[in-house]
């Protein structure tokens, strides 16, 4: 039987909260962004408010997003932004993704 | 679905998705367009039309220009990565070389449409520089 080390195979490098399409898409959205609007990136997933809204407090608690709420003008703002930390995070789920793939 | 095609079809949609943004944000390449070409005409105009209603009406275009410009960025709905330390670098280069450029355009080369031809092209390099990188950046 071949010897097989536990936790060598790429998949257990894959970040668990990223492993979800939308959350995977917001933070891939978000990734070569300093900071974008919520609709902004509501319209480049296709989700829903609730639905982004939902993910992005999944990411917001886990600290791999930020969000900030501001005004211009008089219309209420709300910007979501990728910390260091969700940087880091995609870099390692991008990476073990094609470590799977064999890309 | 398999583990492979799993994980092709996520590193795909990643990719199309970070395209996309960066498409999405291409805001501030046009924005660095119009100024560079701006530079064209407001540098000759304000050189060579410094004894006439020419060159406070440019410098009124620079200021609604760059009014303008300023109010259409902070409209925008996302910004690229490092575009604060991009955009200063981009304008504190412009406007040494602007101020550089009038300087000796009104005292070593008075009314000389040759220099202000050079002042023209040399004040919207840098402008075209940036402008460049961003759409770079944005492929």
């Amino acid at each position: 039987m071949t010897d097989v080390k536990p936790g060598s195979h790429p998949r257990h490098a894959l970040e668990p909260l990223l492993t979800s399409p939308v959350r995977l898409s917001v933070v891939a959205a978000l990734a070569p962004l300093g900071k974008a609007e919520f609709a902004f990136v509501r319209d480049l997933v296709e989700v829903s408010d609730s639905v982004l809204s939902k993910q992005v407090a999944a990411l917001e608690e886990a600290g791999l997003v930020a969000v900030e709420k501001g005004r211009v003008g008089r219309r209420p703002r709300t910007w979501l932004r990728l910390t260091d930390a969700g940087r880091e995070v995609y870099a390692r789920h991008l990476t073990a993704l094609r470590a799977i793939a064999g890309a | 679905m398999s583990e492979f095609a799993d994980a092709t079809e996520a590193l795909g949609r990643s990719l199309r998705l970070e395209k996309a943004a960066r498409r999405g944000s291409d805001w501030y390449l046009r924005y660095l367009a119009v100024f560079a070409a701006a530079q064209l005409v407001l540098v000759p105009a304000v050189l060579l039309g410094h004894d006439t209603w020419v060159m406070p009406a440019a410098l009124g275009l620079y200021v609604v220009a760059v009014a303008g410009l300023s109010v259409y960025a902070t409209r925008q709905r996302s910004v690229r990565r490092r575009f604060g330390v991009r955009h200063t670098v981009t304008v504190a280069v412009w406007g040494l070389l602007y101020a550089a450029t009038l300087a000796l355009g009104f005292t070593a080369f008075p009314d000389s449409a040759g220099f202000t031809a050079v002042a023209a092209v040399v004040c919207s390099v840098p402008l075209a520089v940036g402008a460049w990188l961003e759409r770079r950046q944005g492929a």
